[in-house]
């Protein structure tokens, strides 16, 4: 590309760098208020307690002074029952990707840098999990562990795991060619060396955006447990378990479903764009 | 390529066998004695210690699993006390349903991804691309229980055009069966419209980029044709490659989808199932997913191989 060209091409890329810049402050921003609404939320605002009955107030609709987001045929108010909700639905997925990212990742770079035998075990095992679909595997797990917030992080870890170590492994096996890492393994580097000097940070980038879009999928799975009643259990609430609670009032009062459901979606959305964007895949 | 199949089929063994010993420890390693979920709570320490003599429970885990394997291998696969039945023909009653609505489901994908894509691949970058782009960027954050509801809130609830529960068999009444699995298949279509699609206008694009299509255009092949003819039929072997192995995340899908709907597929059974603790079932109806789905992924690869000869420098 001659100079001039550049120049040329210099405004439409600095509006492309704004608008990624701009959607990726939105977005995060987003992330941010939910979270904090979410973890902070209980403490700072004026929020009633998601047990709490109301049965004057029951089924109030989106915008009622006091209920903000209406309440459930209990009367307990959904913008309070939305939030703590929010936390199990969040902890949970953090965990099992934080569970993933650690576990799988070192998994999945120790078969790319290693490969032989090593890799080859590590492959299988990993054929062997991926044959189990992700909701049927969790709902297995969660079901014979037993619902807690705990268990239910680790039942999702069965699908977090095996999908960052492929992730891992590709990319371990991309950087394993490169000439650095044989100059360092012919100065004698041994395998925990370069692992971690090498080998690791310049596969961090793909592991730390690859998490946002697993996040995703983690929210995904843990929604439909909870829906489908093997989540963290009542009176702890969460996003899947309050819309499978609204789904009896679906035709009368869709809100009580819909307003949880709304909180799950943008939360999903964020992650889903953020990941993208940083992958550098977006549209 | 017969040498390539066969090496694959080889390969596939240590895999099924891992499947089925996971399967089958994730049920009796774990909490929850089988003897006790059989008997209730209230069961006596003899009848508990009776029972598990009688189920083998005390012998080491190891020879129970080969046990059950030689009997799975020939078609046993136990007996469920919960529902008083065989796990097997069970199982394969209620698989049709769940098998009918993953593939209405990516039969409505592939219809709307295929057009859709070739609009945008005419036009990149247009009003169209970034529409299509952003609804199914809304379609994949989207849980599919969360869809299920909206459909059945529009088309049975304010519209009331399809039920939202029941199902007819197919056997019994084809257009009744249609009306029953319709908003279960357009849920589970939405979604994978909004994952093909993506996929195919990926591929498609770079596709365009090829010299191929330049030399078609060249000769003077309309931008329609080119991309019908030449692009399109490129980027079919991704989408048959997607396609294929969407089928074992689909089955997390038809459980939800299911049990959402209430259609008496392999799913619903699942989850009734793990509800009333019938661990022989729960194990049953494991192992046949999973084993489906590394066998689908088989057919996957030996298709993409016999769609795409270029594969056979790699792998032949």
């Amino acid at each position: 590309m001659t100079a001039r060209q550049a120049l040329e091409e210099l405004p439409r890329r600095l509006s492309l760098r704004l608008r990624e810049g701009t959607e990726t402050w939105l977005w995060g921003t987003v992330l941010v208020l939910i979270a904090a609404g979410c973890y902070l939320g209980p403490f700072v605002l004026p929020l009633a307690n998601p047990e709490a009955t109301d049965f004057a107030n029951a089924l109030a609709p989106i915008g009622t002074p006091g209920h903000w987001l209406g309440t459930d045929a209990l009367g307990r108010d959904l913008m309070s029952r939305c939030l703590h909700g929010g936390r199990v639905s969040l902890t949970v997925s953090l965990g099992a990707v934080a569970l993933g990212l650690v576990v799988g990742g070192t998994l999945g770079i120790i078969a790319g840098y290693r490969g032989g035998t090593v890799d080859a075990v590590i492959s299988r095992c990993l054929d062997v999990l991926f044959a189990f679909p992700g909701l049927v595997l969790a709902l297995t797990v969660a079901s014979y562990l037993g619902p807690s917030v705990r268990n239910v992080t680790l039942a999702i870890a069965f699908y977090t795991v095996p999908a960052y170590a492929r992730m891992a492994r590709a990319g371990a096996l991309r950087v394993r060619e490169q000439n650095f890492v044989r100059a360092a393994q012919m100065f004698g580097g041994r395998g925990w060396y370069v692992g971690t000097r090498h080998i690791l940070p310049n596969v961090l980038f793909l592991i730390l955006t690859y998490a946002f879009v697993l996040i995703g999928i983690a929210m995904v799975i843990e929604a439909g447990l909870s829906f489908l009643g093997l989540g963290v259990p009542p009176p702890q609430p969460s996003w899947g378990q309050l819309i499978a609670m609204g789904k009896q009032d679906i035709s009368d009062a869709p809100h009580i479903a819909l307003v949880p459901g709304a909180f799950l979606f943008v939360t999903i959305a964020a992650f889903n764009r953020l990941g993208d964007i940083l992958q550098g895949r977006h549209v | 390529m017969i040498a390539f199949v066969l090496r694959r089929i080889v390969q596939l063994v240590p895999v099924l066998l891992g499947v089925t010993l996971l399967a089958f420890l994730l049920v009796n390693l774990l909490p929850g004695n089988m003897a006790l979920a059989i008997l209730g709570p209230d069961a006596s320490k003899e009848a508990i210690a009776h029972l598990q003599e009688q189920l083998g429970l005390n012998q080491p885990i190891l020879l129970r699993y080969l046990h059950w394997l030689g009997h799975a291998l020939t078609g046993d696969f136990g007996w469920s006390a919960v529902q008083s039945q065989p796990v097997l023909p069970t199982i394969l009653q209620r698989f049709p349903v769940t098998v009918e609505i993953i593939l209405l489901g990516q039969l409505i994908g592939v219809v709307l991804a295929m057009p859709c894509a070739v609009a945008v691949a005419l036009r990149p970058q247009g009003w169209l691309d970034r529409l299509l782009g952003l609804l199914a960027y809304g379609a994949i954050a989207t849980p599919r229980f969360l869809l299920g509801l909206l459909l059945i809130l529009g088309f049975s609830v304010y519209w009331q055009l399809f039920p939202s529960t029941g199902f007819v068999s197919l056997f019994a009444d084809a257009t009744g069966n249609l009306h029953s699995v319709a908003l279960p298949a357009i849920t589970i279509g939405v979604l994978e419209f909004a994952v093909y699609f993506r996929v195919l206008r990926g591929e498609m694009l770079r596709n365009l980029a090829e010299d191929f299509v330049l030399a078609a255009r060249a000769k003077g092949i309309s931008p329609l044709r080119a991309v019908l003819r030449h692009v399109l039929r490129n980027s079919a072997v991704a989408l048959v490659t997607v396609i294929g192995i969407g089928f074992g995340p689909l089955v997390s899908g038809a459980v939800i989808v299911e049990s959402l709907f209430s259609l008496p597929g392999a799913g619903d059974l699942l989850v009734n199932s793990i509800y009333q603790r019938d661990a022989v079932m729960v194990q049953g109806v494991v192992v046949i997913v999973a084993v489906t789905v590394v066998l689908v992924n088989l057919v996957v690869d030996i298709a993409h191989m016999l769609l795409d000869p270029r594969i056979h420098l790699h792998d032949g």
